[in-house]
């Protein structure tokens, strides 16, 4: 019996010896990324994510160290994967400008769901994520921060014959529809009902994950009489939806949004911030909003005392 | 409240595209797996040692934790245990990670249909293996492997369903197959036709898992088969 059990172990060992060198083979390979993606899914999808982010590392100096970036999928058009599955949006514009900037580093981008990337950037999976954050206390303790490289503009979504302009036209009991506690629309919108206790107006935060166009499909069955989004989101969704009684208002609050970084990569902070700096005085992102949002965002953040130099 | 039904139609040949990738997760892990149990059953049916602790541990884990947990801990835990001896896996394929992590808990299931079933065998059969002069390996290939798989195959054609139903979760590590595929429309859209969407991908697991059982009840007939010549023979 004795022996037999000996025998088992030294199997073991052998296979654990065999994985480690399966490892040590895979971790020396030059093209890690995209070798192990299985032929299959290379097949099904017309270009993988994986082939966007090897052109970028080929361009670049062999010794650049590569920071591994989630994109939040569920965030179009700021983030999210494009029909071909290729990670597209604002934000994968600016780190695609931010990585030329710097030539220590190399972006590789995995497009993953919400949970994942938080998760994820807390254990070290990730250096940093992008999914248009807010500032929020809870983020600003569990992640490091970068400088804003946008802002994000909210609007109500009302009945067009409802006479609600913005939130103060609300009071008395009138409903926004329900928004996922982690989002953080809901911590805005908590901040400004907080600050505005005269105005006393219903909502509810979600447990669950739901839908922005769920938000607006409620406002139009009168469920609620608001919904709290910024206008290029509603005006995506009614494109799909082709409400015509619905109304989008003028924008009733703003917030910065910033990538969510590793507690311990202080490198890739200050990197980060210093080419988002460089690239907002340059004009480059004020650009890119104009390109993405039809108006300067920055300009508009500017004007209304979000954004102060 | 059901708005875009028109999403139906529209996402079934995007989603059809991502059937060999579904397939791919289902495959892979079933072939490891069908035999890494076999070891583990091994180990569970011999002498109670060390190895057997060991491994009714692993079995009693995995056959007892949430599989999304255990996805989540290989996905974020298997990269930081290889940076402890040096090796930076965090770039590896996402899939990479979902096919250990399934295998390790399918394995573990699969292991217990193979126990419950090896342990069902007449013994006299194994005897009579031996009395006719097989080896140990003859006496597994020819009477203890083809009847350990007769009695365990309905159990596994369950586990195997489950498993093809496990693989949509492989989207919340950034696996795109059929569910990250719908999860993602799901995003494009911002919601709108969601239900849709989802019932559409709803369709193409339920005509796999059609094809899936009608394989299994096809093998089981088989077996079936060979047993009654051979026992009119």
């Amino acid at each position: 019996m004795k022996r037999n059990g000996f025998k088992k172990v030294v199997a073991i060992l052998g296979i654990t010896a065999l994985s480690s060198a399966f490892l040590a083979g895979c971790g020396n390979s030059a093209e890690p990324a995209k070798a192990e993606i299985p032929a299959a899914e290379v097949a099904a999808a017309d270009a993988p994510a994986g082939d966007a982010a090897q052109e970028t590392a080929t361009a670049e100096t062999v010794e650049a160290q590569v920071v591994e970036v989630a994109l939040e999928s569920g965030n179009a058009p700021y983030t999210y994967e494009d029909e071909n599955g290729n990670p597209a949006g604002y934000e994968y514009e600016v780190l695609k400008l931010v990585d030329d900037l710097l030539p220590e580093y190399t972006f590789h981008y995995q497009v993953v769901d919400y949970e994942t990337a938080a998760a994820g950037v807390s254990n070290g999976r990730y250096d940093f994520e992008s999914g248009c954050k807010f500032r929020t206390p809870a983020r600003e303790e569990a992640y490091l921060v970068s400088v804003p490289y946008n802002y994000f503009f909210m609007n109500l979504v009302v009945k067009s014959d409802s006479g609600i302009t913005g939130l103060e036209d609300l009071a008395g009991g009138k409903s926004i529809a329900s928004i996922v506690g982690t989002d953080g629309r809901a911590v805005a919108l908590n901040d400004w009902i907080k600050a505005h206790p005269d105005v006393d107006l219903e909502f509810e935060e979600l447990a669950a994950s739901g839908s922005m166009a769920d938000e607006i499909i409620g406002v139009e069955e009168g469920t609620f009489d608001a919904a709290y989004l910024s206008a290029e989101q509603a005006n995506a969704i009614f494109e799909e939806l082709k409400f015509d009684d619905l109304t989008i208002t003028d924008r009733v609050d703003g917030r910065d949004t910033v990538f969510l970084i590793n507690k311990e990569k202080t490198d890739i902070q200050a990197a980060l911030n210093r080419a988002l700096e460089e690239l907002t005085n340059q004009g480059t992102l004020g650009q890119l909003t104009v390109d993405f949002f039809g108006e300067d965002n920055f300009e508009v953040a500017r004007s209304i005392g979000l954004k102060k130099d | 409240m059901f708005y875009g039904q028109e999403l139906f139609g529209e996402s079934i040949p995007i989603l059809i595209r991502f059937i060999p990738v579904t397939l791919f997760y289902f495959l892979v892990p079933t072939a490891i797996s069908l035999l890494f149990g076999a070891w583990i059953c091994k180990v569970r049916t011999g002498k109670k040692g060390l190895l057997y602790r060991i491994v009714s541990l692993f079995v009693s884990f995995f056959r007892g934790t949430p599989g999304l947990l255990q996805l989540y801990l290989v996905f974020f835990g298997l990269p930081q245990l290889a940076l402890l001896f040096g090796y930076n896996i965090n770039r590896w394929h996402p899939g990479f990670f979902y096919i250990v992590a399934t295998c390790l808990n399918f394995s573990a299931f699969v292991s217990e249909a193979y126990r419950g079933a090896y342990e069902a065998i007449d013994k006299g059969q194994i005897e009579a293996g031996i009395a006719i002069g097989f080896n140990r390996f003859q006496n597994f290939l020819y009477v203890i492997a083809p009847l350990t798989l007769k009695t365990a195959l309905p159990n596994l054609k369950n586990l195997e369903i489950d498993l093809l139903k496990g693989t949509a979760t492989a989207y919340v590590i950034g696996v795109v197959d059929v569910m990250g595929r719908a999860d993602k429309l799901v995003s494009l859209h911002r919601g709108y036709g969601q239900l849709w969407i989802l019932s559409a991908a709803g369709l193409i697991y339920f005509l796999i898992n059609v094809v899936v059982e009608v394989v299994f009840s096809l093998t089981e007939k088989r077996l079936r088969l060979s047993e009654r010549s051979v026992h009119a023979s």
